[in-house]
């Protein structure tokens, strides 16, 4: 498995500032494909600016953020073909079916004509919504809007998906269903960033944790290289490490 | 079927590359201006007689024009916070800043396309005294002096949302600045009026001139506009703005604790529900209302009796009376008061009804209050004038306490609570004309309905 990684996105010394409150400090990032990275930290430490920067839509003020050895903010259009992203809020248009929404995706992302009601089935399948394609968005539950929003960055292939605070509100069965479907992305070489608050999300389904701090990063851990270190075997409690790791900083 | 041939035209309707959303409405719309500017450019040299035409438009045509834009200048004021979500949806999409401007500038274009839609059935009322040829040409002159201040508007946001880099400062798309919306709708009205007043500027070669020029202008604009969202978007000054009027709510937190600690007698419900009346943002809307009850003055003024006067006046804050009520009816949303707070705290109904519809009942008393000083000062008998009051009173009484008992009955559906008041309201109207002569008994009889679905509440911890 380790030999087929190749390096599919690297962050070199990115900054990022809201006005003069800087979030994003000096940072740098290798992130290879098949990788299923849990973004940890507290609140305001710079997750949701960090996956904004990562899939091109927060240009930093210093660095460079590249995909395959290409500048994602040189050839943005390009980039955005190939990611999904999650907002933490998603947006939906309220006067459009969950059908129709999703052909209004996958039309912008460019997917060929005859994939796309394929590949809408296929995603409504992933987030057991197949019941409500033809519901109004707006009379959407809080989970199934999520559910929607994962369906709708799940469209055109993508070869990295970002994932902000996207398995909250989603009862345990379709939260099931969409982890085997992420699961089964990073088998075919996809990348997933997830940022969470849950750790058990990230303990069960992660391969690298990044653990963030007032815009740094703290920690790149290899979970299981980190089982397996005589310091955790003392005390085996990953969320216990984390939280003394963040207060350490 | 999911892809029947319904399904197909509503999602090529949706999925167009440009996502404009173009229907057979739109066509029909495009395929008229078509046809006007074909029409304008037949008799391009008639002409209305100037002193007939200004006559007749400095009456009621001219008040309704001023009443129009007040309302222009009051709606523009809306907060519009999906705007935020919208662009960061087509954000992360893969859509040209190019087409997201574009995208916006259209939004903006039929968000206000009901005002020179108005201007436009106004100026086509002026048939008596105009050929018709020249109202199609001030027409399209109108529709393309519109679309030209809106993008300067939005130039004008964008430009100053990147030079003043503070969080309160920059809130485009969600919200727009007063003086900006100021300046382009008095720049709007005063080429509107020039075009009036001078016919020539409408006719013959100046027209043609004219619209060649707009075109261009129209498209220089439309460059400019792209190239300073360009790099609103690179500078991630969306990112910057806050949608929740937090920064306002924390700067007015002195504000806050002096009021409950100045008046700790007072029920709390009460002093929140002032406080919304003291802050920043709802000045704005004292300013408004001002203007409003002094245009509806000067309407009423063009009566030559004093008692139709009066009439006019109160038939006009009937009509306030009206659009306040429905108003409220948001003030009570799940926005602004939501669920998990009113059903949590130990709040009595009793309390939340009646502090909440106080306040409410003050700014009408003001307003009315207001209205029959202006009629005093017009010269009206005081017994008119206290006639003219409780009257007025009475009006928004029954139109307040109607849409608060749909409401407080509906809650937390808003929706609802709008449907069944403009039902009873249309109900009341056509049954007191119906029942003229027993008008007020079918008044008192309608507002008693409108009790009974409050009998049905239960908040849940609320006794």
């Amino acid at each position: 498995m380790e030999e087929k990684k190749v390096k599919r996105m690297e962050a070199q010394n990115i900054e990022l500032s809201y006005g003069d409150d800087p979030v994003i400090q000096d940072l740098s990032l290798n992130i290879c494909s098949g990788s299923f990275i849990g973004l940890i930290g507290p609140n305001g430490a710079g997750k949701t600016t960090l996956l904004l920067a990562l899939s091109g839509q927060f240009r930093p003020q210093k660095g460079h953020v590249l995909f395959n050895s290409y500048d994602i903010y040189h050839k943005n259009l390009e980039f955005k073909k190939h990611i999904g992203y999650v907002h933490e809020y998603p947006f939906f248009y309220q006067h459009m079916r969950v059908e129709e929404y999703l052909h209004f995706i996958a039309r912008i992302k460019d997917v060929e004509k005859h994939a796309i009601e394929r590949q809408i089935s296929s995603v409504l399948n992933s987030v057991c919504l197949e019941d409500e394609k033809n519901k109004q968005t707006s009379n959407l539950s809080a989970g199934m809007r999520k559910k929607l929003a994962i369906a709708a960055a799940l469209l055109g292939d993508p070869q990295i998906i970002f994932l902000d605070e996207a398995l909250n509100g989603i009862d345990f069965e379709s939260a099931f269903q969409i982890k085997k479907v992420l699961t089964e992305l990073i088998a075919q070489g996809k990348t997933i960033i997830l940022s969470t608050h849950v750790m058990e999300v990230i303990e069960k389904i992660c391969d690298r944790y990044l653990v963030l701090k007032q815009g740094r990063i703290i920690a790149d851990i290899d979970p299981e290289k980190l089982k397996s270190s005589d310091a955790f075997k003392k005390n085996p409690d990953i969320e216990k490490y984390i939280i003394q790791l963040l207060e350490s900083q | 079927m999911p892809f029947s041939s319904d399904n197909r035209k509503r999602m090529y309707t949706y999925t167009t590359p440009v996502f404009l959303k173009m229907n057979a409405l739109h066509s029909v719309l495009i395929a008229t201006i078509g046809i006007c500017c074909i029409i304008s450019f037949f008799n391009l040299h008639e002409r209305p007689d100037p002193d007939t035409f200004l006559m007749v438009f400095f009456k009621e045509p001219f008040i309704m024009t001023l009443g129009l834009y007040t309302t222009w200048f009051i709606s523009s004021f809306r907060t519009l916070p999906s705007r935020r979500e919208e662009f960061r949806l087509l954000n992360s999409l893969p859509i040209a800043n190019k087409k997201i401007c574009d995208y916006f500038i259209v939004k903006d274009l039929l968000q206000y396309g009901w005002a020179p839609g108005f201007i436009i059935i106004l100026n086509l009322g002026l048939l008596s005294v105009s050929p018709f040829s020249h109202l199609i040409r001030l027409s399209l002159l109108t529709l393309f002096i519109y679309i030209i201040i809106i993008i300067i508007k939005i130039c004008l946001h964008i430009f100053i949302a990147i030079k003043r880099k503070g969080f309160e400062i920059y809130k485009y798309p969600i919200q727009n600045n007063p003086i900006i919306m100021a300046l382009i709708i008095t720049g709007f009205a005063l080429t509107q009026l020039a075009c009036i007043v001078n016919p020539a500027l409408s006719s013959g070669t100046f027209f043609v001139i004219s619209v060649m020029m707009s075109g261009a202008v129209c498209f220089s604009l439309l460059f400019l506009a792209q190239k300073l969202f360009d790099r609103w978007k690179n500078e991630n000054l969306a990112f910057r703005i806050r949608t929740d009027g937090s920064e306002e709510m924390l700067s007015s937190g002195h504000t806050v604790s002096n009021f409950f600690q100045r008046f700790p007698d007072f029920n709390p419900l009460l002093i929140k529900n002032i406080l919304k009346i003291v802050r920043g943002k709802n000045r704005i809307s004292l300013l408004l209302t001002v203007i409003f009850i002094l245009c509806a003055y000067l309407l009423s003024l063009n009566n030559e009796r004093i008692e139709d006067s009066i009439a006019v006046l109160f038939g006009i804050l009937c009509f306030y009376a009206f659009l306040f009520a429905y108003r409220t009816i948001n003030q009570f949303t799940s926005d602004h008061e939501p669920p998990e707070l009113i059903y949590l705290l130990p709040l009595k109904k009793k309390d939340i009804y009646v502090f909440h519809l106080l306040p409410l009942w003050g700014w009408f008393f003001i307003v009315a209050f207001l209205c029959t000083m202006l009629i005093l000062v017009s010269g009206s008998p005081l017994s008119s004038a206290g006639i003219f009051l409780l009257k007025s009173m009475a009006a928004g009484f029954i139109f307040l306490q109607v849409a608060f008992n749909y409401t407080f009955s509906a809650y937390p559906d808003n929706k609802k609570a709008k449907k069944h008041f403009i039902y009873w309201c249309f109900t009341m109207v056509i049954l007191s004309a119906i029942f003229y002569v027993s008008a007020i008994a079918v008044i008192v009889l309608m507002f008693i309905v409108s009790i009974f679905p409050l009998k049905k509440i239960n908040f849940y911890k609320v006794s």
